[in-house]
């Protein structure tokens, strides 16, 4: 899984998902921290993330069947997105996925999850990650025709430091100097290893897209966006369609498709009727259900599904803060009655979520194994008549959304939660609230996301005390270090030796309670192949799709 | 004369009170504004700025008095969240939504009508039963079932229209024929049910008239009985609600333009809420507003050319 960030839109995806049982994957913010002793060993910056893209659709090699070029293509979105200019219009999946065809990443992951230059021909620290320098493709030209140069990356991270929205994940950002034509040097405030994490172009995380210099300055650039990307601009009805036509002067070979239509169709429900009934070619869903179906369909060769890598999972964060959650005994006994079977059984999720430990996937580079309490009802219960017997009942608010299906959700925890004598009371908030009221520390327990999933540095503001977004209120200086030494590290085998301290951490102490890992099926008509086919510059496999973000250039449609 | 004028002042009246009405809700509902504008991960000095930009310091009726004065001069401000101008934002939208309206207005007069008729000229019948029995289930039917209902038969079973989006009719008029049906069709079922019970009561009050009897006697077919004689004179009802529904209508366009993907003002409205915009809500509020009081007056007038005593006591 990619790069994540948190940010609102990390969380508001996440959250909004938990309606179908779905998760999103997101970007990283950067912010003050103390780093130690970096060790930076070559220009390839970090590492390995989750696991690769599972995909069970044909690709263009395994079908044996050669891309051809031509036809056009009709994609379902989840939202539509406010604007198109990426550093000030923040986007959800849904403006991601356009993005992706308009613009190009100055790095994305390669097929083992690593981040790698992509529009920018290197990335490259000096020996303790202070000063980085992006070297630029040579030859490639925005679509209004301008050339991509040092000075044209240099007017984009200008415009994302001077963004309210994203101005905070840049604070490392020092200073810039056009060294030549084609490099820029960019000086950091301190340390900062991961930084190329953030130019992917992943949910929270979207400084990475190259926007043309003269749609920055225009201050309606993002109704009519300029990129250097597969597919150039043709129109935008807000909330019916935007079209895109191949770039015959794309600075790789051009994308196949003459054109891809992306029509925002906000109700799931009529997203999956109207690729049920054709009107739609491809579309992106969290719902297990959903994905079981288009599965089985699948075996009767009617459609083609795609699974991503897990994302970031599905959790419940607990206040330490408040009582009876400031007492870890009785968040260990939260966490040890949440039968996880149960769970994945009403989410319709046996088979399609893998159960989680910890943050990261058990799958994931990242993960290893730590105290995190196993389902153990007897144990739980013998936790919370201890709690009990020295201070009395325990009794806290359960929140969440007002989703019907999401109250169902925490009927489930407060019935496995009843079973060891705790009483839970839910309380059913609108999304906007909810946030509010989790930023502003007034809650016990509450269905979140968000957390977890993709590179650890991007949760640096969630589990470092000195990040104001640190919602748990856990901390501790052991945890601090590491996340900080984690940051300023670039050696992907150095950084999970920190990493592994977090997670062990977190594991004794419990502010969370991880359930399960969130995928994405790409559900696409069978005459439209190559999602999972994604080449590098250099003609290696890339990352075809993190979280449901995904890449057009090498989809075909057959003739 | 007197009646427009009359009318223009009872709008602005409506329109100053809707609006403001709109602007205090907004500002009750829980979160933040600029939350919503740069999410939580702005610097407190961003924040500042955008609510100095904002001007949400100032008092609410200050802030008002300042809208309404730019709106007067035409200028709806721009949206905060998309930077757009928020009469340009309507222009795209506010035909689709009219569109809407008017077709399903359309089809629910022209189910309605006929349904009432067969009712009232046999009141207790079967036929009038199984209508009425049909009218109760149209009304009793959630419109978001209808729609999914619609959707699923219609567009994913037999293929015969779109699932989802809109085409112009300037581009296509089939096409924008087909994009509307079932969205009209969705929005116009509990319309027919209360139209056709409102008219139906309203000719059999008519039928049993004198000068029906009299145009009986005089051996007039049932056919132009009921066209030339009685259908007039039992409208009013009928065109008093066509217009009152309009608010309805609009009402569940955020609904129907969800499910069907329409570019509509609906769901600019729920957008514009849900994001705490003021700006665009504002537009759009004063669009639907204007909309609704200019309808309604549409239909006083109608009142007077169907009924020449309500023409002669309003000249009076």
């Amino acid at each position: 899984m990619g790069n994540r960030a948190n940010r609102p839109w990390r969380r508001i995806a996440a959250i909004t998902l938990l309606v179908a049982a779905v998760a999103a994957c997101g970007g990283n913010k950067p912010s003050d921290s103390s780093p130690t002793e970096p060790d930076v060993s070559s220009g390839e910056t970090t590492p390995v993330t989750d696991a690769p893209v599972l995909t069970n659709a044909p690709t263009t090699t395994n079908a044996e069947l050669v891309p051809t070029a031509g036809g056009s293509i009709t994609v379902g979105l989840n939202s539509e997105s406010t604007g198109y200019n990426p550093t000030v219009d923040a986007w959800a999946d849904s403006g991601h996925n356009v993005a992706h065809a308009i613009f190009d990443p100055l790095a994305t992951f390669d097929a083992g999850g690593k981040v790698v230059p992509y529009l920018a021909e290197a990335i490259t620290p000096n020996d303790d990650a202070t000063v980085w320098t992006i070297t630029v493709r040579p030859g490639v030209t925005f679509h209004d025709g301008t050339p991509l140069n040092a000075e044209a990356v240099r007017l984009n991270f200008e415009a994302n430091k001077n963004s309210p929205q994203f101005g905070s994940q840049l604070a490392l950002l020092g200073s810039m100097a056009v060294i030549d034509d084609l490099t820029l040097e960019l000086a950091m405030t301190q340390a900062w290893g991961t930084f190329p994490n953030v130019l992917c172009g992943t949910i929270g995380s979207q400084i990475g897209y190259m926007a043309a210099p003269a749609m920055l300055a225009s201050a309606d650039g993002g109704r009519s966006p300029i990129g250097t990307g597969p597919f150039t601009f043709v129109e935008w009805v807000p909330d019916d369609h935007l079209t895109v036509a191949r770039n015959d002067a794309y600075w790789q070979d051009p994308a196949y498709l003459d054109e891809v239509v992306f029509k925002p169709i906000p109700d799931s429900t009529s997203r999956k009727a109207a690729k049920d009934a054709g009107d739609i070619d491809l579309y992106y869903t969290g719902s297990s259900s959903e994905i079981q179906e288009y599965q089985a369909q699948q075996a009767d060769g009617e459609v083609n599904v795609t699974i991503g890598a897990p994302g970031e999972g599905d959790m419940v964060m607990l206040n330490t803060k408040s009582a009876p959650l400031d007492d870890v005994r009785v968040r260990r006994a939260l966490a040890m009655s949440v039968d996880i079977p149960r769970l994945f059984d009403f989410l319709d999720a046996t088979g399609v979520k893998q159960p989680t430990h910890g943050p990261y996937a058990d799958s994931s580079f990242w993960y290893v194994e730590s105290d995190y309490p196993e389902y153990d009802l007897e144990g739980a219960t013998a936790l919370i008549d201890e709690y009990v017997a020295e201070k009395g009942p325990v009794e806290f608010e359960f929140a969440g959304g007002q989703d019907p299906f999401i109250v169902s959700i925490q009927e489930l925890y407060q019935s496995m939660w009843s079973e060891i004598g705790v009483t839970v009371n839910i309380v059913s908030r609108a999304q906007g609230e909810n946030i509010s009221a989790v930023i502003a520390g007034d809650f016990q327990v509450v269905l979140w996301g968000g957390i977890g999933g993709g590179d650890p540095d991007n949760d640096y503001v969630d589990f470092h005390s000195n990040t104001g977004q640190n919602f748990s209120g856990f901390n501790t200086p052991e945890m601090d270090a590491a996340l900080d030494a984690g940051r300023a590290l670039t050696d992907p085998d150095e950084r999970k030796e920190q990493y592994a301290i977090v997670q062990k951490v977190l594991g004794e102490n419990v502010p969370y309670i991880w359930t399960g890992t969130n995928q994405y099926g790409i559900i696409t008509s069978t005459d439209v192949l190559g999602i999972a086919d994604f080449d590098l510059p250099d003609g290696t496999p890339g990352q075809p799709i993190s979280g449901q973000v995904f890449f057009l250039k090498d989809v075909w449609r057959l003739q | 004369m007197r009646l427009i004028a009359s009318r223009f002042l009872r709008l602005v009246a409506v329109l100053v009170a809707v609006t403001f009405a709109s602007f205090c809700m907004v500002a009750l509902l829980p979160g933040d504004i600029v939350s919503s504008v740069l999410g939580p991960d702005a610097t407190e000095e961003a924040r500042e700025q955008a609510r100095e930009d904002l001007n949400l310091d100032a008092p609410l009726p200050v802030r008002y008095v300042q809208w309404a004065g730019d709106a007067l001069r035409g200028d709806l401000g721009v949206s905060y969240r998309t930077n757009q101008p928020v009469a340009e934002a309507l222009g795209e939208r506010v035909w689709v939504t009219i569109e809407l309206v008017l077709f399903s207005q359309l089809i629910a007069l022209a189910v309605a009508i006929p349904m009432a008729i067969f009712g009232a000229l046999r009141p207790g019948s079967w036929l009038d039963r199984i209508l009425s029995g049909t009218q109760l289930a149209m009304l009793a039917t959630p419109g978001y079932l209808v729609a999914i209902g619609l959707m699923a038969i219609f567009a994913v079973k037999l293929g015969w229209f779109d699932t989802t989006g809109y085409t112009p009719f300037t581009e296509n008029p089939l096409a924008n024929l087909k994009s509307l049906l079932l969205p009209a069709i969705a929005l116009a079922l509990e319309q027919v049910a209360v139209y056709a019970r409102v008219l139906r009561t309203d000719l059999i009050n008519t039928f049993d008239q004198d000068f029906i009897w009299f145009a009986r006697a005089k051996g007039n077919t049932t056919r132009d009985i009921v066209v030339r004689h009685a259908l007039r004179p039992s409208s009013i009802g009928l065109v008093t609600l066509t217009g009152v529904s309009i608010g309805r209508m609009i009402g569940g366009t955020v609904l129907v333009e969800t499910i069907f993907a329409l570019p509509g003002l609906g769901r600019f409205t729920i957008d514009a809420i849900n994001n705490r915009d003021f700006m665009a809500l504002q537009g759009a509020v004063v669009v639907l507003t204007v909309g609704f009081v200019v309808v309604n007056f549409a239909v006083d007038i109608l009142h007077g050319v169907i009924d020449p005593r309500i023409r002669m006591e309003a000249a009076r």
